[in-house]
């Protein structure tokens, strides 16, 4: 089958400008995407740089971005992306690019990775032997982890590409792994960890991390399930991160008493009353503020209809939690 | 200069476990990888682990059945070592957090294995490779265990016969640098791509079997090629032999079974009966049922709908013998130690003896974690006799010159790729299941013609930064100086034995060949001796 391959190339040796190179290649009908990267290497152009290992789709290190969309290139067949003759083969996004189509994972996915402390502490007491542990609950963390790191999940994810400190969707499946296993004896610590702000508490829903997944693992689902174990287990977000504690507090007084949020009040609590320079650092927003009566008096706040109902429900929902 | 204690050169099962081990006895240890660890071989070992559980099997019977399996040609003090320890560090694998499937009581699960006299495969689905690398992996990173990633050695610094240290070239940037240490663990992993088609990802290409080799220890049973009997797809691709044990069939295009499911043949014998089927060979999993294939094989369902358009559950997996893995490699005790002082080997490119002329499947990954443990722990005990070295600026210097000198070649009409082709179909085609005298004259010949052409080819591509043609050139090297080994001990060994087959001598001949062969290099061609099989006692 001929297929024209467009290239994203890349060399910072030589000074150029990234580019993208046209290669015509045929190959046979059963040819994958890396066997055309490995033809054009092998046979054309000797510097064109990508990673590939396993061959199998099963080490990840050939993800790319393949006509527009995240995949790996050892088990897709050309045949079924090529599009009028066509495969367009980039580097995956948002991603610092080392040289053609390889890229930098130590910011984007290892050090991520590494943050959600994804290592099992054998749970005390630990026994002689194996764990007993029943499989169904096993079942699902395997699965967890037969991720293949390939990144692609974090390639699609919405916040990501806005907000490089989201720890995002890999690294969070990477964390149900260690939050479900039934052997692990660090729990509530890591769902205390993933509960910060970076965490599960950043993801905006869009499911796409869900669509990304080569391996149909659903990370967002998985994110949303060890964020619901946070919840379970009473871990609130940011109880490391006093500021975002006073934030949340702030909020729940607020809706509490008037049965909305009182902005002023929000403001000068999530900074701290004592805070001085905190309080100071809001004065130019004020300021800017109060001629255009935006700047709501904190405190003197007065009751939305139907507040002594909000407050029955949070009192209600308090006594349940306690 | 880097200086660790310990330097350990791959990051694979084993790597991962030697280096976990050197940390635990309290030393400085660092990783250094040719891929990040996560993109290792080890990623595809889908059988599983071996360890006697339970009153019903024991240590002695799994020493039985490897001894068995390797015809005549495992070392008994190796074999007991591991069938004994292996039982421990799968239960400390599962405490670290190995996923592996659980049976009705919530305890280890066991599938059975070719060759094995009962179910003694601990599992995590057909992705028990993945699942340990996975493992090792998170809690070299909780030890926060240096890594030196996409680093290739070249060479190491062997001085009066201790080693010293090694020379690594880093992939991204294309700089030389010396690493010095009081002992290096060579955990390089396999050779497979001296075969085309194989099982073996882009990385097995025998770098520390030729490091070692180069540094004049002996690549031990050489000869001895093992076949996977599922391979399928045109790719790299197998399924885990798992799949027989838990009722999968393999039939014959016709629908008929070539062999029943509780007749679980050894790979070498299935290999065999597998190839001289003219009209090819299916693995059915109809009889399994959805559920049972989601829990169990969770790779291949994926990756036969993926790349062979095959659901399994509702068709048969067309499958194939290829080649899988060198059994033999870098000689060793029971500790990984080699006969230079302060270089220790483990894992694929390691030959602690265990798998004699054929390994149990399982066995593999199994040696890899028992034995990477142990090559980790005595490689820590070094640091006690040897501090860690100094490596001469004048060494690196010389192995400058030396990378200088291989851009400096004029540019070839041929190239490395041309030559690794050429290579992986004549080891295939004449060096591969079936074998004899003439074929493999034609391989030595092919061989020595290679060597000659690699003498002289140039790079078309002087870049610095990941230049993979430079990285070819290296790998190429060590394929070639496997190969000859590899050719060397076919030649020699006139008998058919485990995974050796020779159509012109098909008999074992215990008397004249129940030895093991030692190919050691010389600049004039290879040498071969041979060492007697410890024995021992049967256990």
């Amino acid at each position: 089958m001929e297929t024209t391959f467009k290239v994203y190339r890349f060399d910072p040796e030589n000074g150029s400008k990234p580019d993208f190179a046209t290669y015509q290649v045929d190959l046979p009908d059963s040819a994958t995407v890396m066997d055309g990267l490995r033809h054009i290497r092998d046979e054309q152009d000797p510097s064109l740089a990508f990673r590939a290992s396993c061959e199998r789709g099963s080490c990840g290190d050939c993800a790319l971005r393949i006509n527009k969309k995240g995949r790996l290139g050892c088990t897709l067949k050309i045949a079924k992306t090529v599009k009028n003759g066509v495969v367009t083969v980039e580097p995956i996004r948002n991603i610092p690019v080392l040289k053609d189509l390889v890229y930098d994972l130590e910011g984007f996915l290892w050090k991520k990775i590494k943050s959600v402390q994804p290592w099992i502490t054998p749970r005390e007491p630990e026994p002689k032997g194996e764990y007993v542990v029943a499989e169904e609950q096993l079942a699902e963390v395997r699965k967890a982890m037969s991720c293949v790191m390939c990144g692609l999940c974090d390639e699609g994810c919405a916040v990501i590409k806005i907000d490089k400190d989201f720890v995002g969707p890999a690294a969070l499946t990477k964390a149900y792994r260690a939050v479900f296993d039934p052997r692990d004896g660090q729990h509530n610590e890591r769902l205390t960890l993933v509960s910060e702000p970076g965490g599960v508490w950043d993801c905006t829903h869009c499911f796409e991390a869900n669509g990304h997944c080569p391996l149909n693992l659903e990370p967002t689902d998985r994110l949303f399930e060890v964020r619901d174990e946070a919840i379970r287990q009473g871990i609130r977000s940011g109880t490391r991160n006093p500021k975002v504690q006073r934030h949340y507090d702030s909020f729940l007084n607020s809706v509490k008493r008037s049965g909305w949020l009182d902005e002023g009040r929000l403001a000068i609590e999530s900074e701290g009353l004592t805070n001085i320079a905190g309080l100071a650092k809001l004065l130019p927003t004020v300021i800017r503020a109060i001629p255009k009566g935006k700047a709501p008096l904190p405190y003197f706040h007065h009751k939305r209809p139907g507040a002594e109902a909000i407050r029955r429900i949070i009192d209600k929902a308090q006594r349940s939690e306690a | 200069m880097p200086k660790y204690d310990v330097l350990i050169v791959g990051g694979g099962v084993a790597g991962l476990r030697a280096a976990l081990a050197a940390r635990q006895a309290g030393v400085q240890v660092a990783l250094l990888s040719k891929t990040h660890p996560l993109r290792s071989h080890s990623a595809t070992s889908s059988d599983g682990l071996n360890a006697a559980f339970g009153k019903d099997d024991s240590w002695q019977q799994h020493a039985q059945d490897t001894v068995r399996a390797g015809a005549g040609l495992c070392d008994q003090a190796a074999v007991e070592e591991m069938c004994r320890a292996a039982s421990d560090d799968i239960i400390q694998l599962d405490h670290i957090g190995v996923p592996f499937n659980r049976n009705a009581e919530g305890k280890l699960d066991r599938w059975a294995l070719g060759g094995h006299t009962s179910p003694r495969t601990a599992f995590s689905a057909d992705m028990t490779g993945h699942a340990v690398l996975n493992t090792l992996y998170e809690q070299c990173i909780r030890e926060e265990i240096p890594s030196h990633e996409e680093w290739l050695v070249t060479s190491l610094v062997v001085e009066d016969g201790i080693c010293r240290g090694a020379l690594a070239l880093e992939l991204g940037t294309g700089n030389l640098a010396a690493f010095g240490a009081s002992a290096v663990v060579l955990a390089t992993g396999g050779a497979g791509r001296v075969y085309a088609p194989s099982t073996a990802s882009q990385s097995c290409c025998g770098d520390g079997m030729r490091l070692a080799y180069r540094a004049g220890l002996g690549l031990r049973d050489m000869e001895m090629v093992q076949y996977h009997p599922l391979g399928f797809c045109e790719r790299a691709a197998f399924a885990s032999e798992g799949a027989l044990g838990e009722g999968a069939t393999l039939c014959n295009p016709d629908g008929q079974p070539i062999l029943q499911t509780d007749d679980l043949t050894l790979r070498d014998a299935l290999c065999r009966s597998l190839a001289s089927a003219e009209d090819g060979a299916t693995l059915d999993f109809r009889s399994i049922g959805k559920e049972r294939i989601g829990a169990r094989f969770l790779y291949l369902e994926r990756a036969a709908n993926e790349m062979a358009g095959i659901s399994l559950d509702t068709a048969p997996l067309p499958v194939m013998p290829r080649m899988h893995r060198v059994l033999g490699g870098i000689q060793t005790d029971t500790n990984g130690a080699t006969a230079v002082s302060g270089l220790f080997a483990a894992g694929e490119c390691a030959s602690p003896g265990v798998h004699g002329a054929n390994a149990l499947a399982g066995n593999a990954l199994t040696a890899s974690v028992v034995f990477g443990r142990r090559a980790g722990s005595a490689a820590a005990a070094q640091v006690s006799i040897v501090a860690p070295q100094t490596i001469a600026d004048s060494t690196l210097e010389d192995a400058r010159l030396a990378l200088a000198a291989i851009f400096s070649r004029p540019a070839s009409e041929d190239t490395v790729v041309a030559i690794q082709r050429a290579l992986a179909s004549a080891m295939a085609e004449y060096v591969g299941l079936v074998r004899d005298a003439a074929g493999l004259r034609e391989a030595a010949g092919c061989v020595a013609d290679l060597q000659t052409r690699y003498a002289q080819v140039g790079l078309r591509h002087h870049g610095k930064m990941y230049n993979h043609e430079l990285l070819t050139f290296y790998e190429l090297g060590a394929l070639l100086d496997v190969a000859e080994a590899i050719v060397t001990a076919a030649q020699e060994r006139q008998e058919s034995r485990g995974v050796h087959h020779r159509s012109d001598f098909p008999a074992t001949n215990d008397a004249e060949w129940q030895h093991h062969s030692l190919v050691t290099y010389g600049p004039a061609g290879p040498s071969l001796t041979t060492s007697p099989v410890n024995a021992g006692q049967s256990a």
